[in-house]
């Protein structure tokens, strides 16, 4: 199985498990409740540190990786499939959608990342959630 | 107001009070390479005057100085802070420094169209490549290098024998053979 089939769809945006993608997908994951061990993993996750939904799909491919019993020639060989896509498709970008790329990318995360603040926290209320987020925005 | 609204109406007031500028940082490894999320704009700016007022008086509402300036430890150059409220993302302007280097790359910068209405000024993709060595080697930044392999990834051909005269002036030529080594 390939990172990008892992993801589905073989939409380029879904290899990008460094951004705001990446946290997209979190959350279909936890929607379709996959039962791998990387999937657990994502369940008892939910935004408890900073940086977790990255590192909730990175942990997504390992658990998913051991299960399909996916060599290290294998993965390595699909992150190199997954960076060349990623060229293709800013190949593809107009100048104007690379330049408003970065801080929208930005703005998702950091609603993401809210929502997840929110979750973690019922009890917080807006600002309380807002000083939390500012805090793990420093940390970026 | 977004980031990027904030930006382009910066960039406004920068033509309208015939401010020279270049976009910088991110924003500029973003047109030249894989665009990732970034949470500030940094430009570079050659203003005369000290006294931002000018700059100030014309910002779209929700967006303002911060009140202290500070420097950027790279190029020691002077930096003020621009804040969005309700955001956090922020705008940072820096100083045309005496830097040589940054003398340079603001002598050689380019016009990018956007769109028909709207450009921006920017480093060459050649000149992002060895500002971003440099920070990766001074700041120790990843993401720095990771940017850098991705341009060189996106362009392809470029003047290399720019950057790597560039490159050995800063002590950063070993990375950039690591970063030519991971695109081939």
């Amino acid at each position: 199985m390939s990172f990008e089939s892992l993801f589905g769809g073989g939409d380029d945006r879904n290899c990008d498990a460094e951004g705001t993608i990446g946290v997209f997908r979190f959350f279909e994951f936890q929607n379709f409740k996959c039962d791998a061990e990387g999937g657990k993993f994502i369940n008892g996750a939910r935004f408890t540190e900073s940086g977790q939904a990255f590192s909730a799909v990175f942990w997504m491919m390992r658990g998913y990786a051991r299960d399909m019993q996916l060599t290290d020639e294998q993965i390595r060989e699909d992150a190199r499939a997954c960076l060349e896509s990623k060229v293709r498709q800013a190949r593809r970008m107009s100048m104007k959608e690379r330049f408003l790329a970065g801080a929208s990318l930005f703005e998702d995360a950091c609603r993401w990342t809210l929502a997840g603040i929110r979750n973690q926290y019922p009890e917080w209320n807006e600002a309380e959630c807002r000083v939390e987020l500012r805090k793990r925005v420093e940390m970026m | 107001m977004n980031g990027n609204d904030a930006v382009l109406a910066l960039i406004g007031i920068f033509d309208e009070l015939e401010v020279s500028y270049m976009i910088v940082g991110s924003y500029s490894s973003n047109l030249y390479g894989v665009p990732r999320a970034t949470k500030d704009a940094d430009l570079v700016f050659h203003f005369e005057s000290t006294d931002l007022s000018e700059i100030a008086k014309r910002l779209p509402e929700g967006v303002r100085f911060d009140e202290q300036s500070s420097f950027e430890m790279v190029t020691a150059t002077r930096r003020e802070i621009l804040l969005l409220e309700g955001s956090n993302f922020k705008i940072e302007l820096f100083h045309l420094s005496d830097d040589d280097f940054d003398q340079v790359r603001f002598k050689n910068r380019v016009v990018v169209q956007l769109d028909e209405e709207t450009w921006v000024w920017a480093p060459r993709a050649e000149d992002v490549v060895i500002q971003k060595l440099r920070w990766a080697k001074g700041g120790n930044r990843s993401k720095d290098f990771a940017d850098v392999v991705n341009i060189l990834k996106v362009q392809g051909d470029m003047d290399f024998q720019h950057i790597e005269r560039w490159c050995g002036e800063h002590g950063t030529t070993g990375l950039l053979e690591e970063a030519r080594a991971e695109t081939s």
